[in-house]
């Protein structure tokens, strides 16, 4: 904070790239901070009874015994769900530095797309993988064991919550231990250090600052999703963004919805700042794009039982990471009205279904709207702030690069919650413009993340080049500039649609009973009963996500290679 | 002599300050239409700063740069027309090397006939052939560096700007492009700028030297002026190996082939020890200990015995090879290795030495 604020008053004016970065402050400012300010807001100034003031809905909050504990099994069951996250993720992002790169290429691809296959899908997919006569007890049962009931159980949840955040943890783990010397590991083995002393003293302190943003990212995505636990646990276990969700959605209580908010963002930031210290205690020294870490023996690795059994279990990521996407294929052609799994006749109505019925239709057609323009509307002003980001100076610089994280370590349920607050006044709810602003302010960040990243190991020389050959600045931008960061943009623009398209949180809330899209028209199914034309919708998410994500790879390769 | 189709350039007074630092510090330089200017010196000594200025990439603090005798201030360096080769060569990664080549041409407006015809020519003069469909990512170092150059003169540019172009090349290659270069430049008669650290390179290549270091010129010159009659110390150490004697008010600079092992009658003669023998194919360099300071020796290879270490050998030097120049500060030890081609700083035997109150002419 306080090379911030020197960093503040050492650049105290725009140069001409420091002008791009105003669109996208007034865009934040009006549509992230402002709700979410607004909601903070209304712990002190909305009452419920309207007579009483002051602090009285934190002394509601700290009140009631139900609060507490399900604040208490909020933070257990997120401890619990980031602890495995990071058991799992460890090994399997320890694998990728050790194998070839067409290897290490189809590993990072099958995380990537897991972690880009809609939200809404997956919860689908494991509602019919875990229940009772489910795939998985069916296995259980093969192997002679009892059935385990997984729907309405904290497991369950764990389960899917794992599953749904690992690729979180998997990337930021990888992106440090490719960065860790291996060199060292070789001298900690000349200086007489055995294998495990090895990785306990040199490659486990190096491989902190991952496991620091991977836990972080993990364990606050954990406090904000209310749409797993609505799903796949139970009203009596219930978590504590659903119980905003229910004071919000049903009792419209503001003023303990605000208090709420506080305690969930005060405990957010306490971990923020414990985990900015382990980061800033451990600073390895950043290499961009470094690759000292990656390592494959001459010949590959000898097969020893460690080898063996690190495999096993990356094979078990695998299947975990991908398997559950793979229900709602057989799913989607069932022959009856049920989620047994797997179906016993086959059909295509649920196809027909969902073409005929002008709900899912016009739910479709609002998200693909919905997605089309918020895509363009960050991509456009996510370019223009990694511009003023990377080539301007503008006071404050600090602070926005600042801004354009919260919304990663912000808990999501309390940006939805704001923008219903504010939409309501607006009256956006329920409109294609609600959705689109709500969708940008979401997607913005990881443009400028990506296209900053494209922008930064752009070689300036080439501008240069282009103006000793004649074109002018404009020029220049449009014939050179612009096509060497294309597959950037591009990439930047198919994350920006996939959060769009995807987005579930928000949504919900901000949506009417006439107009939704297509992920909360799953949400609202999924929560009436078993329709399996909820599978013939999630099959067509899948197949277009892979077709994006393969076209992006495709595009990337052709360009970079 | 024709008359040049190259541009004269004047800089007058050139500053340029980046904040607290002054990169360029009133630099004063006249280039002559058609000349082979270069400006050696090692890194930080304001060269490529001048460079950019001419080229409009960054302006000056202040001074003056006029190209055929115009003020290039007003001008966007898209208007000056002036070729650039830059040391990454910045070919634009998303062209074919003919689009590449191709596309000042079409800044221009020509017709594709035109273009056509103007980028073969250009391909050809640099010698590539058939390469053209490619993208400089599957050219090799040496055809990268050829399509630049084609690019930077096939819309015959009055003056070309050259930073480093062979720094990322192997010595090989760099001595077989350093005689194209000259050969290019012979037939196009454009005036060229070129930007090096390497002494041997500029040496090789140019009408004239202008030394840079800390932002000025220390001597401007023919290379022979340059080695033979070096205006300051830091000339004479960074124009290549030197054997340094301390003076009154001036030093005394041998070098190290001018020094004879084992010849008596020289006019000036040492006892010494030798400390190290270096085999450099054609010649071999000898460094001997003689009271209390190392002089450096080089010798031909081939009709001389080599010493062995440990030796005691006799060596002297006449005084028509002893320069006098005026004392002033030395060159940095990593400035002399970038001068020798070695960026990489390989210590060398210790020529820099200096000797106090031994003033070589005393001894007749």
């Amino acid at each position: 904070m306080l090379t911030a604020m020197s960093a503040f008053s050492s650049r105290l004016r725009f140069d001409r790239w420091g002008l791009l970065v105003l669109p996208l402050v007034a865009f934040l400012a009006l549509f992230f901070i402002f709700p979410t300010l607004t909601v903070l807001l209304r712990s002190v100034t909305d009452f419920n009874p309207p007579e009483s003031g002051g602090l009285d809905n934190y002394t509601w909050f700290f009140d009631s015994s139900t609060n507490l504990v399900v604040l208490r099994r909020t933070l257990v069951s997120a401890f619990a769900v980031t602890a495995i996250c990071l058991l799992v993720a460890y090994p399997y992002a320890y694998l990728l530095t050790t194998v070839g790169a067409r290897t290490r290429a189809l590993l990072l691809g099958v995380v990537v797309v897991a972690g880009f296959t809609s939200f809404m899908v997956r919860n689908y997919a494991w509602l019919v993988i875990l229940q009772d006569n489910g795939p998985l007890n069916d296995a259980i049962a093969a192997l002679g064991l009892s059935r385990v009931e997984f729907i309405g159980t904290d497991l369950g949840v764990a389960i899917v919550f794992t599953q749904i955040l690992l690729p979180l943890m998997v990337l930021p783990l990888y992106a440090t231990m490719r960065g860790i010397d291996r060199r060292l590991l070789m001298a900690g083995a000349s200086l007489g250090a055995r294998p495990l002393k090895r990785f306990l003293s040199v490659y486990l302190p190096l491989s902190l600052p991952g496991i620091a943003a991977g836990c972080l990212l993990v364990f606050v995505l954990t406090l904000g999703f209310y749409v797993t636990p609505a799903l796949i646990g139970s009203p009596t276990n219930a978590l504590y963004s659903q119980l905003m969700q229910i004071q919000v959605g049903q009792l419209l209580a503001w003023g303990h919805v605000g208090a709420m908010a506080v305690v969930l963002i005060g405990v957010t930031l306490a971990l923020l700042a414990i985990c900015a210290g382990v980061a800033r205690r451990w600073r390895v020294p950043e290499q961009e794009g470094g690759t000292l870490g990656l390592y494959r023996p001459e010949g590959g690795w000898r097969l020893s039982p460690g080898r063996a059994a690190l495999w096993a279990l990356c094979g078990l990521t695998v299947l975990l990471l991908v398997g559950p996407m793979l229900v709602v294929f057989p799913q989607s052609f069932a022959g009856e009205a049920s989620i047994a799994f797997p179906p016993e006749s086959w059909s295509t109505q649920w196809y027909e279904n969902f073409f005929s019925d002008p709900i899912w239709t016009d739910s479709l057609w609002r998200s693909l709207g919905v997605g089309l323009v918020s895509t363009a509307l960050a991509t456009a002003l996510g370019c223009m702030a990694a511009l003023a980001l990377v080539r301007g100076s503008f006071p404050g610089k600090p602070l926005v690069g600042a801004l354009l994280v919260t919304p990663m370590i912000l808990p999501l349920v309390v940006f939805a919650v704001g923008v219903y607050a504010v939409f309501l006044d607006w009256q956006l709810v329920g409109s294609f413009e609600g959705f689109v602003l709500a969708h940008t302010a979401l997607a913005v960040p990881l443009v400028v993340v990506i296209v900053g990243a494209g922008l930064r190991s752009f070689d300036t020389r080439l501008e240069d080049a282009a103006a000793s050959l004649g074109a002018g600045r404009a020029k220049a931008m449009a014939t050179v500039t612009l096509p060497v960061l294309l597959p950037s943009i591009a990439t930047a623009a198919l994350f920006a649609f996939l959060t769009s398209f995807d987005e579930v949180l928000a949504s919900v809330f901000i949506s009417s009973p006439t107009a939704s899209t297509l992920p909360v028209e799953m949400y609202r199914t999924v929560q009436r009963g078993a329709d399996p034309t909820i599978a013939a919708a999630a099959s067509l998410i899948l197949v277009a996500t892979v077709v994006l994500m393969l076209g992006a790879w495709r595009l990337r390769r052709v360009t970079h290679a | 002599m024709p008359e040049s189709r190259g541009a004269g350039l004047r800089v007058e007074g050139a500053v340029k300050r980046f904040g607290e630092v002054v990169a360029l510090d009133g630099v004063s330089v006249d280039v002559r239409p058609g000349e082979f200017l270069t400006l050696l010196g090692p890194s930080g000594s304001g060269k490529t700063t001048m460079l950019n200025a001419i080229a409009g990439f960054a302006d000056l603090s202040e001074g003056e740069i006029y190209l055929d005798g115009a003020p290039v201030a007003p001008i966007p360096t898209h208007k000056r027309n002036v070729g650039v080769i830059f040391q990454s060569y910045a070919l634009f990664p998303h062209m074919t090397a003919t689009a590449n080549v191709a596309y000042p041409l079409k800044q221009r407006g020509l017709s594709r006939e035109e273009r056509d015809r103007r980028v073969a020519e250009a391909l050809h003069l640099v010698g590539l052939g058939d390469i053209g469909h490619r993208y400089p990512r599957e050219l090799s170092g040496g055809q990268q560096q050829r399509v630049a150059f084609a690019r930077a003169i096939v819309f015959n540019p009055r003056l070309l700007l050259m930073d480093e172009p062979l720094g990322a090349l192997d010595r090989k290659l760099r001595e077989s492009l350093q005689r194209e270069i000259k050969t290019i430049h012979r037939d196009l008669g454009i005036t060229f700028v070129y930007v090096t650290h390497d002494q041997s390179e500029a040496l090789a290549l140019s009408d004239r030297i202008a030394v840079f270091r800390q932002g000025r010129i220390e001597q401007i010159g023919t290379p022979e002026e340059l080695y033979e009659r070096p205006a300051n110390r830091f000339v004479a150490e960074f124009m290549g190996e030197s054997n340094i004697l301390a003076g009154e008010g001036c030093c005394y600079v041998i070098r190290p082939q001018a020094i004879r092992l084992g010849e008596a009658g020289l006019g000036n003669e040492r006892r010494g020890r030798v400390a190290d023998v270096s085999y450099l194919g054609a010649s071999r360099r000898v460094a001997i200990e003689a009271g209390g300071v190392s002089y450096l020796v080089r010798q031909d290879a081939a009709s001389t015995p080599a010493p062995a270490i440990d030796e005691e050998v006799t060596f002297g030097w006449r005084n028509e090879d002893v320069l006098v120049v005026p004392d002033g500060p030395a060159a940095e030890p990593e400035d002399a290795a970038a001068a020798s081609g070695n960026p990489s700083g390989t210590p060398r035997s210790s020529p820099q030495t200096v000797l106090m109150f031994n003033n070589p002419t005393d001894e007749e």
